[in-house]
C-alpha cells in the first residue's frame, strides 16, 4: 500500500488558492462598492452646493421663484434618502472592510444641513410639504432594533404614499455628531425610534402608517 | 473583520479543504477503487458471528456466509450466542456450523472467547444482522499483504424503506467511498463489525478486542495501527446490513459510536501528532480531535447564529403584522452579494462534484427521489451529528455509559 501523502499539501494549496481568490474578490467587491458610494457622495456634495447656490439666488435676487427652489430641494431630498438606504445595504453586506462609519457621518451631516435648508424654504415660500425627521440608532439591538426595522418599513410606505410631499430625513442618534446631539437635546429626543413632524410634533416608539397619515393630515390642515 | 466572520471563514476553509482533499484522492485513484487481485491460494478463514437477541436475522446471516464462494474446506463458521433471551440459539443450531453458547458478556468478550477456539490464518467478524455477498471474503483476503492487520468492506444498507433508512443508506454509501479513499493515504480508522477480516496473528498478538470499549471495532483498528499494522478497505467486498428503523434506535446507536469514539480517542491521546505512530499519530487521532472541536464550536456558533436570526425574525414578523407593514418587508427583501456568496457557491460546487463522483463510482442512479433524500441527508441528517456528540460527551463526563 503506497501512501499518497502529497494529497495533504495539494489539497491545502488548492483550497488556499480558492480561498485567497474568494477573499480578494470579496475585498475587490466591497472596495468597489465603497468607492461607488464615495464617488456618489462627492457627486451629491456638488449637487448640494449647486442647490444651495440656486436657493440663495432665488431667495436673494428672485424672491418670487419659490417653486424652482422647492423643486430643487425635493429632488435632492429623494437623492439623499436613496443614497442613505444604499449605504445601509452595503454596510450590512460588508464582511471584510467593516463599518462605513465616516461615510455615514458625512451623509448624516449632509442630511442635517439639508433639513435646515428645507425649514428655511418652507418658511420663506409657505409651501405645504411635510418635514419628517426619523431619529434612529445606527447600532441598535434587541427590542429597539425590531422597533426601528418596523418603523423604517412603515416610513418607506409613507414615503411611497406621499412622494415629494414628504421630506423624510433619517438621522442617526449614536454617530457622535455634535449637531445631532444638540438637536436631540433641543427636541427632547430620548429614545429610538423617534419621529419629529414639521419640527413640532414629537413621537416616540412605533407608529403605524394610518396613525402617521392622520397626524400629518391634521398637521398640514388637510 | 469581526470574530463571527473569522469563525465563518474558518469553517468554510475547513469544509472546502476536506472536500478538495477527498476529491484529489479520488481523481488520482479512480481506476483503482474496485481493484481486486486474483487469489492463487486460499488461506484458512474463520467467520465469527456474535449474536445477542438476533432471532430475526441470524439465519439469513448464516445463509449468506454459507453461500460465499470461499472454498468450504477453508471456511470455519462460529456463531457466538451471547446469552440471548430469544430464539437466536435454536435458530443458529439449525445449521451445520459451530455454535458457542455463553453467558452475556458483551460483543468484545464474545469475540475474544471465540478467538481462543480458532486457529485459522484469518478471522472474519460478521454482525448477526449483516449479509456479505458471495465474493466478499475472497475479495477481502486478496487485499491483504504481509503488513496488513485488517481489511474492512463496503457496508451498504439492506432494503432501505423509510426516510431514516434511506438517509442512512446515502450515508453508508458516502462513508464506504470515503473510507476507500482514506486507504490510499493509510488512514482507515475503523474496521466495522458488519464485515471485517483480521490476520489472526495480528489480532491475537495485540491482545484481541478491548472489552471495556463500546466500539471495539474502532479500538482494535487504532491498536493495530499503533502496532505498525496497515489497515485496508476493499470496496469490491460488499456487505448489506440492517440499520435502525426508528429515530430513537438510531440516536442510541450513534450515541454508542460516539461514546466508543471518545473512549478510543482518549485512550490513544498520547499518539496525537506523534510521528512514531505513523498515520495514527499524524492524521487519524488529530483528525478525530479536530473533528470534535469543529463539531462543538460549529454547533455553538451555528446555533447562536440561527437562534439569533430566528428570534429576530419571529419578533420582527410579530411587530410587522401588528403594524400591518408586512407587505413592505416582503418588497424590501433582496440579496446584496457578500464575500460569503462566493464561498458558499464554491462549497456548493465542490459538494456537487463530490456527490457526483461518489455516486458515479458507487453506481448509484441519480433521480428525483435520490435528490430529495440527498438534500434531507445534507441539510438535516448531517446536522444531527454534533447534537449526538454533545449528548455523548455529556454522558461520558457524567460517567453514564448506558446507551
Amino acid at each position: 500500500m503506497v501512501k499518497q501523502l502529497d494529497v495533504f499539501w495539494k489539497a491545502a494549496i488548492f483550497t488556499l488558492i480558492v480561498f485567497l481568490l474568494g477573499v480578494s474578490l470579496g475585498y475587490f467587491m466591497e472596495g468597489n462598492r465603497i468607492k461607488n458610494i464615495r464617488d456618489e457622495y462627492k457627486q451629491v456634495e456638488v449637487e448640494w452646493a449647486d442647490a444651495k447656490l440656486l436657493n440663495s439666488y432665488y431667495q436673494t435676487l428672485n424672491p418670487f421663484l419659490c417653486d424652482a427652489s422647492v423643486k430643487e430641494n425635493l429632488e435632492f431630498a429623494d437623492r439623499v434618502y436613496g443614497e442613505g438606504l444604499k449605504l445601509e445595504k452595503y454596510e450590512k453586506s460588508n464582511r471584510l472592510n467593516g463599518r462605513l462609519l465616516v461615510d455615514k457621518q458625512k451623509y448624516a451631516l449632509l442630511k442635517v444641513e439639508f433639513w435646515l435648508n428645507s425649514i428655511l424654504i418652507k418658511n420663506k415660500c409657505n409651501v405645504k410639504y411635510v418635514n419628517l425627521i426619523y431619529f434612529y440608532k445606527d447600532k441598535a439591538s434587541g427590542k429597539e432594533k425590531i422597533e426601528q426595522e418596523t418603523q423604517s418599513l412603515i416610513l418607506k410606505g409613507l414615503k411611497d404614499k406621499y412622494g415629494s410631499d414628504l421630506m423624510l430625513i433619517p438621522l442617526p442618534l449614536d454617530l457622535n455628531i455634535s449637531m445631532i446631539n444638540i438637536l436631540k437635546n433641543a427636541y427632547g429626543i430620548s429614545k429610538s425610534p423617534s419621529l419629529l413632524i414639521n419640527e413640532k410634533v414629537k413621537l416616540e416608539g412605533v407608529y403605524t402608517l394610518e396613525k402617521l397619515d392622520r397626524i400629518i393630515r391634521i398637521e398640514n390642515g388637510l | 473583520m469581526d470574530l463571527l466572520t473569522i469563525i465563518y471563514l474558518g469553517f468554510i476553509f475547513a469544509s472546502l479543504y476536506l472536500s478538495v482533499f477527498f476529491l484529489i484522492i479520488y481523481y488520482k485513484n479512480k481506476e483503482k477503487l474496485f481493484e481486486v487481485e486474483e487469489l492463487k491460494e486460499f488461506p484458512s478463514l474463520s467467520v465469527l458471528i456474535p449474536a445477542f437477541n438476533e432471532e430475526d436475522t441470524i439465519q439469513d446471516t448464516i445463509k449468506a456466509v454459507l453461500n460465499s464462494d470461499y472454498p468450504k474446506d477453508k471456511l470455519d463458521i462460529l456463531v457466538i450466542n451471547d446469552g440471548s433471551t430469544d430464539k437466536t440459539l435454536e435458530r443458529a443450531r439449525e445449521f451445520d456450523v459451530r455454535v458457542l453458547d455463553k453467558k452475556n458478556s458483551g460483543k468484545a468478550d464474545s469475540l475474544n472467547q471465540a478467538l481462543e477456539m480458532v486457529d485459522s490464518e484469518f478471522v472474519a467478524v460478521v454482525d448477526a444482522d449483516s449479509y456479505p455477498v458471495e465474493n466478499a471474503f475472497k475479495n477481502i483476503i486478496s487485499h491483504f499483504n504481509e503488513k496488513t492487520g485488517g481489511v474492512t468492506s463496503c457496508i451498504l444498507v439492506k432494503n432501505p424503506k423509510n426516510l431514516l433508512e434511506k438517509m442512512q443508506s446515502a450515508e453508508y454509501t458516502f462513508i464506504s467511498w470515503a473510507r476507500k479513499l482514506l486507504e490510499f493515504i493509510g488512514c482507515v480508522y475503523v474496521t466495522p463489525g458488519a464485515l471485517s477480516i483480521y490476520r489472526s496473528k495480528a489480532l491475537k498478538g495485540v491482545g484481541g478486542f478491548d472489552t471495556k470499549n463500546m466500539t471495539e471495532d474502532i479500538e482494535i483498528t487504532w491498536r493495530l495501527l499503533r502496532n505498525k499494522y496497515e489497515i485496508g478497505m476493499c470496496l469490491a467486498a460488499k456487505v448489506f446490513t440492517v440499520p435502525p428503523k426508528k429515530f430513537m434506535q438510531y440516536w442510541r446507536q450513534r450515541l454508542r459510536w460516539h461514546l466508543g469514539g471518545l473512549q478510543t480517542f482518549l485512550k490513544y491521546k498520547n499518539t496525537l501528532f506523534n510521528n512514531k505512530f505513523g498515520s495514527l499519530g499524524l492524521f487519524i487521532s488529530p483528525f478525530f480531535g479536530i473533528s470534535l472541536i469543529l463539531s462543538l464550536t460549529g454547533l455553538s456558533f451555528f446555533s447562536y447564529i440561527i437562534l439569533r436570526r430566528l428570534i429576530h425574525s419571529v419578533l420582527l414578523t410579530k411587530s410587522l403584522i401588528s403594524t400591518s407593514s408586512f407587505g413592505w418587508y416582503i418588497n424590501s427583501l433582496g440579496i446584496t452579494p457578500s464575500v460569503f456568496t462566493f464561498f458558499w457557491l464554491s462549497l456548493f460546487a465542490v459538494t456537487l462534484v463530490y456527490v457526483y463522483s461518489c455516486y458515479k463510482s458507487m453506481k448509484v442512479r441519480f433521480n428525483f427521489n435520490n435528490s430529495f433524500i440527498l438534500l434531507s441527508y445534507l441539510l438535516v441528517y448531517v446536522a444531527l451529528n454534533p447534537f449526538i456528540l454533545v449528548h455523548a460527551m455529556w454522558r461520558y463526563t457524567t460517567g453514564n455509559m448506558q446507551w
